[in-house]
Formats: structure tokens, sequence, C-alpha cells
């Protein structure tokens, strides 16, 4: 709980490290123009072996703990979860990761990719989602939070497009 | 109904609501790489503050 979330070094670690991914959420709502504070990193891996077995030695190098519920499973736990295609929620020690796969309401990665954005951090090129494939997420969300970034995102879409 | 209209040109919170949009908008002009550092940053530092009040509220716990 105590430990503060270093958002920049753990992009900076992932795009090193070769893991292709296409980031989501927050840090994709914020860099489309509406920035507002993310507890974590949400991002869509490329699915492939190779990657994702470079992703889980990252998060085992971060000291990485899959949070289930209230519980936290040793870092043995993350290649089963990050492997089986399902949602994983990782605590390492410079920030929470939302490894999102399998989820109904996020496209897959190969269509996220086609259409993400390449924005340059610190030099490093960093993949963002597209702002359609945001707003279709944030659209089929419940969330309030959701509710707040599709107002601001649809404004954005609207300056972009003021012919729609 | 011109004293109507007055009056909701100067309603505070619709006021705040225009400044909020353009300063969103302005926002959205910027190129993303700037967004997206200020993002990080801000995230960074309302981590760090969330931390600092946790640990003030649970000394001698980490």
């Amino acid at each position: 709980m105590t430990d503060s979330l270093r958002l920049g070094e753990l992009v900076e670690r992932l795009v090193s490290a070769e893991i292709r991914f296409v980031a989501v959420g927050g840090l994709a709502v914020g860099a489309w123009g509406h920035v507002r504070a993310t507890k974590d990193l949400d991002l869509v891996p490329d699915p492939s072996k190779e990657n994702l077995e470079r992703l889980v030695t990252l998060l085992r190098d971060l000291d990485g703990k899959v949070e289930v519920g209230e519980g936290l499973l040793t870092g043995d736990a993350i290649p089963t979860f990050v492997k089986s295609g399902d949602r994983t929620l990782v605590l390492t020690s410079l920030g929470r990761v939302d490894v999102i796969q399998g989820h109904p309401q996020i496209p897959r990665y190969e269509e996220l990719e086609a259409a993400a954005a390449t924005v340059e951090i610190e030099g490093l090129p960093v993949r963002v989602c597209s702002l359609d494939h945001l707003l279709q997420m944030k659209r089929a969300s419940e969330r309030p939070r959701d509710r707040d970034d599709l107002e601001a995102l649809e404004a954005i879409r609207e300056s972009h497009n003021p012919e729609r | 109904m011109k004293k109507a209209k007055d009056k909701d040109s100067n309603d505070p919170w619709r006021l705040d609501e225009e400044v909020r949009r353009r300063r969103l908008l302005e926002d959205a002009r910027r190129p993303m790489a700037v967004n997206l550092a200020e993002t990080i940053a801000l995230s960074e530092f309302v981590s760090r503050f969330a931390g600092s009040a946790w640990q003030a509220k649970n000394p001698g716990e980490s």
C-alpha cells in the first residue's frame, strides 16, 4: 500500500524489454487529452508465446505478485495467470499492472495495434490505443469514472471532427 | 426575459463547465507525448501523496 507508483519507469522497463503491448485505460485517456491521475497501467499484450514470456519475466523481475480479490499470490503464479489468456492484476515494485486479455469489451490486440498511435516518451515508442477504440471501451463500461472519461473523450472526438 | 438570460449566463456551474471544456480541448490539441508525460507525472504525484497520507494514518506500518 505504501509503495508509490512509478509509472514512467514501468513503461520504460516494458518498452526496453521489447514487450509488445497497447496502452489502454487511464494512460491512454490522458494521452488523448483528458489528463487525470491513474492508479495503474492497463495494457493489452501481444498474445504471442514469446511476448508473454518476456512480459512474465519482467513482472517477476519487478517482484510482481498476482492480486486475487483481497489476497496476493507469489510471483510463481504469474506465468499461469498471464498464459491462461485471462485478465491478470499484478502488483509490482513499480506499481500495479493490469494485463488485459480475453475481455469481451476490449478489442483483441491485433485490432488495437493496427489502429494505435505511437507516442514517444523519453525517446521510447509507446503504443497508445486509438481514440475510437478508447471510446468503444468506455461506452461498454458502467463504471462512474468511465462515464466521466466518455464525456470528455466524446468532446475531444467532436473537436477532431467538428462536421460529425 | 433578458434578466433571466443574464442570470443564466452568470451561473457559476455553467461558467465552470465552459472553462473545464475549454481547457480539455486545449489539452487535446497538444502533442500526445506532452499529455502522456503529464499524465504520468500527475499519477506519480498523487500516488506519493496518497502513500504519505496512508503512512501518517498508519504509523509503523509499511
